[in-house]
């Protein structure tokens, strides 16, 4: 037991350095980094919650695609070699405060409610998952399939050059 | 710990607010995307965790985790081809230079 | 055909007369005139017709009312107890009214007919006819007025009328500020009339002047109320009658054409104001204050006229000072107690002024000129009949016996010495100095050389004479022989020389001869004729040495007592200082700070308002979760024990 706490904790240090990093270094391809960092603790996390599924499709997906297109789009438009202006102060003051308050609240709200605890266990495996996408879930995969189609056509119409308008 | 629900509701809380923090100050158009990401990890986190042990019955939120991962790669497609234009267009993608809709 | 008929026909005529007129096309305009006259001549036998069906003075007064107003609330007036407050409007006869309105329309007649000569050539003629007319209906509603609104509605008409014909030349401009003062002084005086009116009604319920007597006021009210409401009344009085410090506008009102001056300001209009002292004598004679403030103001009145007479050049203003000046001994009859006294001089005077006017206007027009002196230098002795009348009417005018003014003035006098010797003494005074104004220009006119003026001969060539038509000349000669006529025979038909059927049927006592009078009069118009005699026997010399004196009272009298300076003060200084004052803050305070002040105190919160919209994301971002954050908390709050 000792230990899945020990690396429980870990995971929590790995993910919240990870986040703070993201959010505070200059250099936004160290904030790429480290957002990937975070991931991958998130997706440890998702394994202690007892779906490894996701996990992998955590590392798969949002590692793997998403932060990998965010370090493209950086490498495009380098903005590393550009020179950005310091932040306003007090804007990051701001912005504190309002996050600040946010947990604050946030975290009041979750230490006094009772929250339900329920008894059973339910079935977590790949196949209850599936079963639920084709069933009780089988409208929202469509919609996410259809999504997907018109993501893939506006980012092809966006990123077409200016003077092919159509 | 790692058996309690408040605890990973605390990470979620924290992950959003820090989250939160990024898109508030961040100058840099890509970072606002980096934060913006934490945060829809943090509702995802949320979402196992209400499964695990509140709704422990169906897997509702780990089928809800997978829409969110798609959802969120439809959206960075999109969001990143944006910041490109905007690129191609001013020259730069400092978020502060894009206020022409002044009142 | 009975009264009411009569009565209905003697208010209409002019009116219809009026309206006809003004709905005439162009080129039918010749005809207004003769409308106007025959309504004139309507109203006049149809008063006559009602006099002498009522010549007996029974069964009077009566009256024929419709119901106006009637308001049944006792809550309304917290602290009079009366039923009920009715307000009426209609017709009144009575010895009284019937007097009156006979000496109104009559003259009101002989003038149109005067008119037709003297507006010959005028291109506005029409004009002059439809206000003429209108001003009869005005005149003959207040005679016949049952309360004392339905007279002042009348009251204001008739004031509207004279400054309509007052400035009947607008072109010039002198006509049109004589016009202005008119109306503007008559309306300051007439709010005084209207306080009174509103406070008598509240208090008593009740405007009638049957009932307005002496026993039911008295019992009514206290007598500090009534000699308030008595004094407010009075001040329309002053303003009407021409009453000092009110006086100033008659004099101007000359500008207007010389039969308005006949008919309106000395004859009928002016005396609208003793008509109603004597009208709602009973009212005034409720405090003895009142009266006193009446006797006082006339007697100032009749001095300030008189004195001012002897000084002026103008034929029409040494009448018009005339006018204030009896008007002045007419008011001190009524405030010495005799309503009786005050209205037979008020019919005398009606017809032997309105001659004296009508004359003024056949020299005026003959010779082309209002002075004296030119007057005479032209040939004014020349026009026999203009003449003699001037004569009868100033013999009448200064008492002489056996014209009708010497038993009106008797009478006066008689009463103001039985009532007080200062007055009287007041009263010898003013008809001493009528007499010397009024042989100043006769003697002026008639012992004047003729001198063969350039001038004269010029203007006479420009204007044929009218002479020479039949009936205009007629239109000329009979108003001023009838109207010679009645001033002669007027007098003995009130004294006791023939049986005092005038005064008694006014409510007088029977007068009886008093021989120590009958020689101070004698005594006072020798010597005011000796004295006017020894001044201008030869008027160039006198002309010359007039022009050529100095002295205080000259300044004086010239100044007219400084009186219009004073109302020039007040007007200029005070009554545009304040005006200035009142403006300003508007200007500075109402427009500047607090109209504009607000506007742009909005327009810089919208600035001010306008910067949160800057077109930075996170800005927005920021409010939006900030506010997130507080509807968060509220929502928590509320339903369930956290926070």
């Amino acid at each position: 037991m000792m230990i899945t706490e020990i690396v429980f904790a870990a995971l929590v240090i790995i993910i919240l350095t990870g986040a703070l990093l993201a959010v505070g270094l200059k250099n936004v391809f160290y904030n790429a980094l480290a957002l990937i960092l975070c991931l991958f603790g998130v997706a440890a996390l998702f394994i202690y919650l007892n779906s490894e599924f996701l996990a992998i499709m955590e590392v798969i997906v949002y590692i793997g695609a998403i932060s990998i297109a965010i370090i493209f789009a950086i490498m495009l438009s380098r903005p590393m070699t550009q020179k950005t202006e310091p932040e306003n102060r007090g804007k990051v003051i701001r912005s504190a405060v309002l996050s600040a308050l946010f947990f604050g609240v946030l975290a009041k709200v979750i230490a006094s409610t009772a929250w339900p605890i329920a008894s059973e266990q339910g079935d977590y495996s790949i196949k209850g998952i599936g079963k639920m996408l084709l069933s009780t879930q089988a409208l929202p995969f469509e919609v996410i399939s259809l999504i997907l189609l018109i993501a893939i056509i506006g980012a092809l119409v966006l990123s077409s050059p200016e003077d092919n308008a159509s | 710990m790692s058996q309690s629900l408040t605890s990973y509701l605390f990470i979620s809380a924290a992950l959003f607010s820090i989250g939160l923090f990024g898109v508030l100050t961040r100058r840099n158009l890509v970072a606002m995307l980096i934060s913006l990401e934490l945060i829809l990890n943090s509702v995802s986190i949320s979402f196992m965790a209400f499964n695990r042990f509140v709704f422990a019955d169906k897997s509702l939120g780990q089928v809800f985790v997978i829409f969110i991962i798609a959802l969120a790669a439809a959206e960075v497609s999109i969001a990143l081809s944006l910041i490109l234009w905007l690129h191609r267009k001013k020259g730069s993608i400092d978020i502060e230079k894009a206020k022409d809709l002044r009142g | 055909m009975n009264d009411l008929n009569l009565l209905w026909i003697i208010q209409l005529a002019p009116l219809v007369a009026f309206l006809l007129i003004q709905l005439l096309p162009k080129n039918a305009k010749r005809t207004a005139p003769l409308i106007a006259m025959g309504a004139a001549l309507l109203a006049a036998l149809s008063s006559l017709a009602l006099f002498y069906a009522h010549r007996d003075g029974n069964n009077m007064p009566q009256q024929y009312i419709y119901q106006w107003l009637k308001v049944s609330d006792k809550s309304l007036w917290p602290f009079v107890t009366i039923d009920h407050y009715v307000l009426n409007i209609g017709f009144l006869v009575d010895k009284l009214n019937l007097l009156m309105i006979t000496v109104v329309t009559v003259i009101a007649f002989f003038v149109h007919l005067f008119s037709y000569y003297y507006m010959a050539e005028d291109k506005s003629r029409a004009r002059y006819f439809g206000f003429l007319s209108f001003f009869a209906f005005s005149m003959t509603g207040l005679v016949l007025s049952t309360n004392l609104l339905q007279t002042f509605l009348f009251w204001e008409l008739v004031g509207l009328t004279s400054y309509l014909l007052i400035g009947f030349w607008y072109e010039k401009q002198s006509a049109s500020t004589a016009a202005r003062k008119a109306f503007v002084i008559n309306r300051l005086a007439d709010l005084g009339f209207y306080l009174g009116i509103v406070v008598l009604f509240i208090l008593t319920g009740t405007l009638n002047f049957t009932d307005l007597n002496h026993e039911f006021l008295r019992q009514m009210l206290p007598a500090s109320t009534l000699t308030i409401i008595g004094i407010l009344i009075f001040m329309g009085v002053m303003g009407k009658s021409a009453q000092f410090p009110f006086h100033v506008w008659l004099p101007d009102a000359m500008e207007g054409p010389t039969p308005v001056s006949a008919l309106i300001h000395s004859a009928t209009m002016v005396a609208a104001g003793v008509f109603l002292l004597a009208r709602a004598f009973g009212l005034f004679s409720s405090s003895e204050i009142t009266l006193l403030f009446i006797l006082i103001i006339g007697t100032l009145t009749a001095l300030v006229g008189a004195s001012l007479a002897t000084i002026q050049r103008d034929i029409k203003k040494i009448l018009a000072y005339s006018t204030v000046s009896q008007l002045g001994l007419m008011v001190m009859a009524i405030g010495a107690g005799s309503a009786a006294a005050g209205m037979f001089h008020l019919t005398t005077h009606a017809f032997f002024k309105s001659l004296l006017f009508l004359t003024s206007g056949a020299f005026i027009h003959h010779f082309h000129s209002n002075d004296i002196w030119e007057i005479g230098q032209r040939g004014g002795k020349r026009d026999k009949v203009a003449v003699a009348a001037l004569c009868l009417g100033l013999f009448s005018l200064c008492g002489i016996f056996p014209f009708a003014g010497f038993f009106s003035k008797d009478l006066i006098l008689e009463v103001l010495r039985e009532h007080n010797l200062f007055f009287y003494i007041a009263a010898i005074l003013v008809s001493f100095l009528t007499v010397y104004y009024s042989f100043r220009m006769l003697f002026v006119i008639l012992f004047s050389k003729e001198k063969k003026d350039m001038h004269a001969h010029e203007t006479a060539l420009a204007h044929p004479h009218h002479s020479s038509t039949g009936a205009i000349e007629l239109c000329r000669v009979i108003p001023l022989a009838s109207l010679a006529i009645i001033s002669v025979v007027m007098g003995f038909l009130g004294t006791g020389w023939l049986d005092s059927r005038l005064l008694l049927w006014l409510g007088g006592e029977e007068t009886h001869v008093n021989s120590e009078l009958l020689i101070t009069t004698l005594i006072l118009i020798v010597s005011g004729a000796l004295l006017a005699y020894i001044f201008f026997k030869n008027p160039e010399t006198a002309e010359t040495r007039l022009t050529q004196s100095r002295g205080p009272i000259k300044t004086i009298l010239e100044r007219k007592f400084f009186i219009d300076d004073v109302y020039e003060f007040l007007t200029k200084k005070v009554g545009m200082g304040i005006a200035g004052a009142f403006a300003w803050f508007d200007r500075k305070i109402a427009k500047e700070l607090m109209v504009n002040g607000t506007a742009y105190r909005i327009l810089d919160l919208g600035k001010i308002s306008s910067k949160i919209q800057d077109g930075l994301l996170q800005d927005y971002l920021s409010w939006a979760v900030g506010v997130g954050i507080l509807v968060a908390f509220w929502l928590v709050k509320s339903n369930s024990g956290i926070f």
